[in-house]
């Protein structure tokens, strides 16, 4: 019989984000954070090999931040070797390279966390995946805990959704979770549980904002600095403006250029200036997040410099242009009636591509990310406007990984895995 | 007589800075820092040879560190200047016409090893040893005290965070689970997670799904 007490101290949370694995035990404040991602150590030279322990070279690959990087000067084809196992989340189902890293992740994590109590019997995991993943990815991410589990005490398994973590973690009940990443945006509605129907994703996040950053640095003739993905992110987090209403915003910073040229110091021998006949287009890096149908983002996308289109990821369409405020709208018609009002009772924001600042005296035309959703809604539908709270996670980053050891902590152990469901403990057999 | 070791007490003390201690054996002991200094005074009006070596003999049976025998100047033909250097006894000269600057060391001693020495060195070993002591007393008292402030707060710290939960025990009703901390190998620090659990709406919503 497991009591609540062991579980207060053997819940393992893991929350695999397309960039980071956030993991740890219920007992840590925050968790461990690891790069998602491995390197192969395929091509070494005879003398680096002579240097790596047996076990490792023989797993054929190493995961976490200060390993790679240890390696990462010894291994020729870095392009070919260093692998990032997941795309917007979601790791194709015949990538074996892919499923090699996120295996060696989950040992990675549980490695990190040795135990020496004579009454431990066993970790019990919980995961937090995509919202967009796949059945054969809970499958498969059971298949590497079944295997692990002969390195590893193992008791329990089970995955959920990410933007339930989030509603866990935010202890909300009925809302609607924007999460907001590099690659996507996924609103998901939740009432007592995901509503798998009311799912909505885009297609669109951070990854769209440094792409138009890009052009603009390349009109601007910094060519040589838009080539660096590190001084892009950095020029995007710097100077990109959300604008109330971007027309306005275009105008007043065009008879008002001044006020909106910029500098960016990206290393003591770089900056990047934003001059008076460029700095409108600040306003384009943050509002093509929330809508891109503007004439003056598809002018990059009719010269082929952008591309903002659907995609299909799993069994989910993710729409490229549809804007912020028809996702949420969409998300909550496919909610039953009866609890539609429920559930928009309070929006919550998540993820890095909802962090903007306002620079202090651009109030008038800038705004906030719940600013601006908050905006989109009045103008689609002022009566669901003036019934929801908009509001930012309080933890962007943690918040999914706290959701995920809660969700371990509470859910009942004697509920076992359905795949219908996708709920309950996906119990180890220990192999004889 | 007596007004020739007056000037060479004075000569010891005012010239070469010793401490006047004593007369004891025909020679006068003065201090030089931790050492004694001994000067033996032979004034005659007729001197010999066979007296000055016998002089030289028993001061150098004294106890002192640097010897020095003072004569008039009418003692020098007798001296052999080879003999004093050998035994390693200074020679004084006192040409009393000339008060203390009258008074000149035409040999100087060479220093001895004697039992003085080690008196002194076990004297300033007693007294280091009292002041480390001492030292190691007051540090032993700062570090008991700070001990005691800091177990002082941290009992504090329990006894306040104990009310606090059998506070919320009793708002609730619901059974508070203390966390005990993880094992020292995981490196996990405690955490408030318990409070966190204790006021989420999702934690009751989940429990009470089939299967708990």
């Amino acid at each position: 019989m497991i009591s609540d007490e062991y579980r207060l101290k053997y819940t393992f949370g893991v929350d695999y984000g397309t960039s980071y694995v956030k993991f740890g035990p219920i007992t840590l404040n925050e968790p461990r954070v690891v790069q998602t991602r491995g390197l192969f150590l395929r091509d070494l030279p005879e003398s680096v090999k002579m240097r790596i322990p047996p076990e490792v070279l023989t797993r054929g690959l190493v995961v976490g931040d200060e390993e790679v990087r240890r390696f990462l000067s010894s291994v020729r084809d870095v392009q070919r070797n260093l692998k990032y196992p997941l795309k917007d989340g979601v790791a194709k189902r015949d990538d074996e390279d892919a499923w090699r890293v996120l295996k060696e992740l989950a040992r990675y994590t549980l490695a990190n966390f040795p135990v020496g109590d004579p009454g431990f019997k066993g970790w019990i995991i919980s995961i937090a995946l995509s919202a967009l993943a796949p059945d054969y990815m809970y499958r498969s991410f059971f298949d590497i805990y079944t295997e692990l589990a002969e390195e590893f005490k193992i008791l329990a398994v089970t995955i959920f959704p990410q933007p339930l973590a989030v509603a866990i973690a935010e202890n909300a009940v009925n809302c609607i979770i924007v999460e907001g990443g590099h690659g996507n945006i996924q609103v998901a509605p939740i009432s007592f549980a995901l509503i798998r129907e009311g799912l909505v994703a885009l297609n669109r996040g951070g990854a769209e904002s440094n792409a138009i950053t890009r052009e603009i640095l390349k009109d601007m003739g910094y060519s040589d600095i838009a080539r660096e993905e590190y001084a892009v992110e950095l020029v995007k987090r710097s100077v990109g403006l959300v604008p109330r209403n971007l027309k306005e915003a275009i105008r007043h910073a065009k008879s008002n250029p001044d006020k909106f040229t910029t500098k960016v110091r990206l290393s003591p021998v770089v900056e990047v200036e934003f001059p008076k006949e460029y700095a409108w287009t600040r306003f384009l890096i943050g509002e093509i997040v929330f809508d891109p149908n503007h004439e003056e983002i598809r002018s990059y996308i009719e010269q082929s410099r952008l591309l903002i289109e659907n995609a299909v990821v799993g069994d989910v369409t993710l729409y490229g242009e549809m804007d912020i405020a028809t996702a949420i709208v969409t998300s909550l018609r496919n909610v039953s009636v009866e609890i539609q009002e429920r559930v928009a009772s309070q929006i919550i924001l998540s993820g890095g591509a909802f962090s903007w600042r306002v620079p202090p005296g651009l109030e008038d035309v800038a705004v906030d990310s719940v600013g601006r959703v908050k905006i989109a809604l009045e103008e689609r539908n002022p009566v669901l406007a003036s019934k929801v709270g908009i509001r930012l996670v309080t933890e962007p980053q943690y918040s999914v990984w706290r959701g995920a050891v809660i969700y371990g902590y509470a859910l009942p152990l004697g509920l076992e895995w359905s795949d219908s469901t996708k709920e309950g403990w996906y119990y180890i057999k220990k192999l004889e | 007589m007596d007004f020739v070791k007056l000037l060479v007490t004075r000569y010891f003390t005012d010239v070469l800075g010793m401490k006047y201690v004593e007369e004891r054996e025909n020679a006068l002991l003065f201090i030089e820092g931790f050492n004694k200094v001994a000067v033996g005074v032979y004034a005659a009006d007729f001197y010999e040879e066979s007296e000055l070596y016998k002089k030289v003999g028993a001061l150098a049976g004294l106890d002192a560190v640097k010897i020095y025998l003072a004569v008039l100047p009418s003692a020098l033909p007798y001296i052999d200047a080879k003999y004093f250097k050998n035994v390693g006894v200074g020679l004084v000269v006192v040409d009393v016409d000339k008060g203390v600057d009258g008074v000149d060391v035409k040999i100087f001693p060479k220093p001895r090893q004697t039992s003085t020495a080690t008196i002194d060195t076990e004297k300033v070993l007693e007294v280091l040893r009292t002041q480390l002591l001492n030292y190691i007393e007051s540090q032993i008292k700062r570090i008991e005290n700070s001990l005691y402030e800091k177990l002082k707060n941290y009992i504090d710290q329990k006894i306040a965070e104990v009310k606090k939960l059998l506070t919320e025990f009793n708002q609730t009703g619901v059974e508070i689970k203390r966390l005990q901390p993880e094992s020292s190998q995981t490196g996990a620090s405690q955490t408030s997670q318990p409070n966190t659990l204790l006021s989420n709406d999702w934690v009751r919503i989940l429990r009470s799904k089939s299967g708990g």
